[in-house]
């Protein structure tokens, strides 16, 4: 079956902006990998080992500098800017912070509803109606429409977050460490609320973390990157297992291993 | 250095453009010096069409304008038909006048709004705060014009001041120490106006930057480092809030020659302001340009020492 | 032995600008011996960003402490003057927030900062001051050092940045130390370093520590004793072994449970859904009465409606405030 998501060869430079160097930065080198249409994808890897950069061009905010990536089978690099506004609405993003994506001014209603409007759907009463289904889908309650980001907690603002990314009833969506600055608590309801959305819209996920646990509990295949390369991908399960890169084995070491606690009976 | 060498460049351009505009403007303008002269029927026709030749207002516009450029260059900035002379020493005589004054007040407007701000800021919302944000409501509310009336209302009515001028009569004769306490006499209210108008968006500017400085992370975690509170306000703080405060100062100096003109007219101070608006009015066409483009000196090379300033001062304009 | 710090049944109210009062902590008491590492376990709207503030009295102007002591060293800070609350902060006490970025002053240079702080607690001269900065930043940059003393915060990556500001606050020598999630934005290598150092610290310099976090998985293996904080209270304290690993308050089990860990062969389970605990924090601006925990809790009692439980001893070092262990 053809993946979703296939990239090929992807490389990304930058030219540093400094006074003193003119050097080149290498954010991404040769990266390739494939995604499975319904699937989750995990990539992971510590700060500034790329992730972010490849989730901006996969999602065609940004050109890479060489590779393709193909996209539901057409090559989405080389297509001009007035057709990638067409695929774009196909690829969502959501971000680590929330309160920055979420613009404070406006209502639940209107931020979930932007997007339909941006991208000219709909009369103004079906947006409104879509955006509240959407509202009540992600666990929030319809009396919270009119609210202001300000007035939700860090764990609803993120559930405001996605819903306002799948408005546009994306195929593909990319998490940059979505769940990293929420409770423990909170992210395992929104863990499963992301697992609940997949299975009944039959969404693909690109899942970036640098939290080992959490990616092997969401994702069937993983990548780790280092220094903008991928040096270790495969069944989760198995990398897991059987770690060979140091990048890995050093994540692995971060990851809280003490044992489940015991539950039931007290002493 | 190449950013200031950026800016110097980009200054010397906008003053030029300014000189071309100025000069276009004002020989555009309707009217010129000899309209009036014209209008006297004891003035032969010949002896205007001759003086006219004479300034060479009949050249084309072009031709005049490089002219002029060529004067300016030979340091005479062009010749004065009211005062027939050169332009150039007639604006520096006034323009001294005006920067005495302004310079002053500008001086004294800083020396007050700082501290004030930055106690309000560190009041905010509180009743000091709102008794300072009334007062310098009511003060950007009053007219300036209206400021130097009430001001030369008082000297008048009180006769500690004297009514307006630069120098009472007889100056000459006094003593240095005596002539320098005259011009103070004479300064005192005209700074005075010019304190007063000034002062309320600069003490507003200096609240709000301050009061956004206060809320940020680093300030409290500097409070939780046991660092003492003056020194937080005016090491910490002040610093940090300096970004929007250090244009506004290039505003200030900027704003020497050309913001004191209502006050100077007002109270008869020998300035620029009473020199142009003169020559406005009777169409002394080189003394306004002159006038003109020296007020726009010092805007532009306001703003470029608040360019540099700002370069200076904040390491994240620097290794952009 | 004396306790280092001892915190005395201590209530912090806020009071919002409609005159609405917020019960934040409401009757914590919490001891700290020397060459401790505690760690609180809170998640957000527990009230332990309050705690750590109250300890130097940084609370913002709308909260106050309503009773309660907090005893340093034998005296009460609540009680402290300016003077002596200004020799105590960063002096005595030093207070690292979360978001390293924030933390420090964008136009001055690192070490210039540093040196700000030594200037204020009995640091004359500016050679000394500058030895010391340095010698604070070695200790916590292993390479590297120079570089960091003479360049501003903009120019650091979040890891450099935390590492600063922890050598700013222990350039003064400090007892104790309190760091209220140090390691949020940084990803698990420079976590694993940051909490190195703390522990390195701690043992050079004779440092307790008080850390402050929402993600269990810091503490274990890290810290000796640990609170449990749930809206303004603590529900368990003890070793931290013990309250890690065997959770005996539901709120602690729950909070466990929700956590996906990786078992002996580094695997879960896929696609499972994780256990949550139902429902939000309450709402402490109108607590109802009983336990704080009781409408989320699997194992409500009737009795956890109409009464707040107090504190059990389970043992002389782990205790619980939970109806099911009496009370």
């Amino acid at each position: 079956m053809q993946p979703l998501v296939q990239i090929e060869h992807l490389a990304k430079r930058y030219r540093a902006r400094s006074q003193s160097s003119r050097k080149e930065v290498v954010a991404l080198d040769d990266v390739s990998f494939a995604i499975v249409s319904g699937s989750t994808f995990a990539l992971v890897g510590a700060s500034g080992s790329g992730k972010s950069t490849l989730a901006f061009c996969l999602a065609c905010l940004e050109r890479p500098t060489s590779g393709k990536i193909w996209f539901d089978a057409r090559d989405v690099t080389a297509l001009s800017e007035k057709q990638l506004r067409r695929v774009r609405p196909e690829i969502q993003l959501v971000f680590q912070d929330p309160a920055l994506s979420l613009n404070p001014r406006m209502m639940a209603e209107e931020i979930i509803a932007e997007p339909l409007a941006v991208q000219r759907r709909f009369e103004p009463r079906e947006r409104r109606e879509r955006a509240l289904l959407l509202l009540e889908r992600v666990g929030l309650l319809r009396e919270m429409a009119r609210r202001c980001p300000a007035e939700f907690s860090g764990g609803q603002r993120q559930r405001l977050a996605i819903s306002r990314a799948l408005v546009l009833e994306p195929k593909l969506l990319i998490f940059d460490e979505a769940l990293s600055a929420l409770d423990c608590s909170v992210q395992a309801q929104i863990a499963n609320l992301l697992l609940d959305l997949q299975s009944a819209f039959g969404l693909t996920y690109l899942f970036i973390t640098h939290d080992l646990a959490m990616a092997a509990h969401m994702a069937r295949e993983v990548a780790v990157m280092e220094r903008g390369r991928i040096v270790e991908q495969g069944l989760t399960k198995n990398v897991l297992r059987r770690p060979e890169h140091p990048a890995t084995q050093l994540l692995l070491a971060a990851a809280p291993r003490f044992a489940r606690p015991r539950t039931g009976a007290g002493l | 250095m190449r950013y200031a060498f950026r800016r110097f460049l980009h200054s010397v351009f906008l003053l030029f453009g300014v000189s071309v505009l100025t000069f276009l403007f004002t020989t555009l303008a309707p009217g010129n010096y000899f309209d009036e002269m014209r209008l006297n029927p004891q003035i032969a026709p010949e002896t205007v069409t001759a003086l006219r030749a004479q300034y060479e207002l009949d050249c084309p516009l072009p031709v005049r304008y490089l002219r002029w450029v060529a004067s300016v260059a030979r340091g005479e900035m062009g010749f004065s038909f009211a005062y027939n002379s050169p332009v150039a020493p007639l604006l520096w005589v006034r323009a001294r006048n005006t920067l005495l004054l302004s310079l002053t007040a500008t001086f004294f407007a800083w020396c007050i709004a700082l501290p004030l701000g930055i106690w309000s800021a560190e009041r905010l919302g509180r009743t000091p705060d709102h008794v300072v944000t009334s007062a310098t409501a009511v003060l950007l509310v009053i007219p300036d014009l209206a400021l130097a009336l009430g001001l030369l209302l008082l000297a008048v009515r009180s006769g500690w001041f004297p009514p307006g001028g630069m120098v009472s009569v007889g100056f000459a004769s006094l003593p240095w120490p005596r002539k320098l306490l005259d011009i103070a006499v004479h300064m005192a209210l005209p700074v005075t106006a010019l304190v007063l108008s000034a002062i309320p968006l600069l003490i507003r500017h200096v609240r709000a930057a301050v009061a956004e400085v206060l809320e940020t992370g680093f300030m409290r975690a500097a409070q939780g480092q046991g660092i003492p509170r003056r020194r937080l306000l005016y090491r910490y703080a002040l610093p940090a809030a300096a970004n929007p405060l250090i244009s506004l100062f290039g505003f200030s100096l900027g704003a020497l020659l050309s913001g004191s003109l209502l006050v100077e007219v007002v109270m008869s101070w020998p300035g620029l302001g009473p020199l142009l608006l003169e020559a406005i009015l009777a169409r002394d066409l080189y003394v306004v340009i002159g006038g003109v483009l020296l007020s726009t000196l010092f805007l532009v090379g306001g703003n470029f020492v608040a360019d540099l300033l700002l370069y200076w001062a904040d390491p994240r304009i620097r290794t952009e | 032995m004396e306790p280092l710090l001892d915190i005395r049944d201590l209530q912090i109210e806020y009071q919002s600008s409609i005159g609405e009062l917020c019960r934040a902590l409401d009757g914590v008491s919490l001891s700290l011996r020397p060459r401790e590492i505690l760690g609180i376990l809170g998640e957000s709207g527990s009230g332990k960003s309050t705690l750590a503030a109250s300890l130097l009295r940084l609370l913002p102007p709308n909260g106050f402490v309503r009773q309660g002591q907090i005893l340093f060293e034998g005296k009460d800070l609540l009680l402290a003057d300016r003077a002596e609350l200004e020799r105590i902060r960063g002096g005595r006490i030093s207070l690292i927030f979360q978001e390293p970025g924030v933390a420090l002053h964008p136009t001055l240079r690192i070490g210039r900062q540093i040196e700000e702080v030594l200037r204020a607690h009995d640091s004359p001269d500016a050679a000394s001051r500058r030895e010391r900065s340095q010698d604070a930043l070695s200790s916590v940059f292993s390479s590297d050092a120079e570089r960091i003393y003479s360049s501003y915060p903009h120019q650091l990556s979040g890891g450099q940045r935390q590492r600063a500001v922890i050598a700013q606050a222990i350039a003064c020598r400090p007892s104790l130390l309190v760091a209220d999630e140090p390691t949020a934005s940084l990803d698990p290598a420079t976590q694993s370093e940051i909490l190195l150092l703390f522990r390195q610290f701690k043992e050079q310099l004779g440092l307790s520590l008080i850390l402050i976090t929402h993600n269990p998985g810091l503490l274990a293996g890290f810290a000796d004793r640990v609170a449990v904080l749930y809206a303004g209270e603590i529900v368990e304290l003890g070793p931290a072994d013990a309250v890690l690993q065997q959770p005996q308050h539901p709120y602690t089990r729950a909070l466990l449970q929700c956590m996906p860990l990786l078992d002996a062969n580094n695997g879960t389970e896929l696609d499972s859904r994780l256990p949550v605990i139902a429902g939000d924090p309450p709402d402490l601006s109108a607590p109802a009465g009983g336990c704080r925990f009781a409408p989320r809790c699997p194992e409500r009692m009737e009795i956890c409606t109409m009464r707040e439980p107090v504190a059990v001893q389970l043992n002389d070092t782990h205790q619980v405030s939970c109806f099911k262990y009496g009370g």
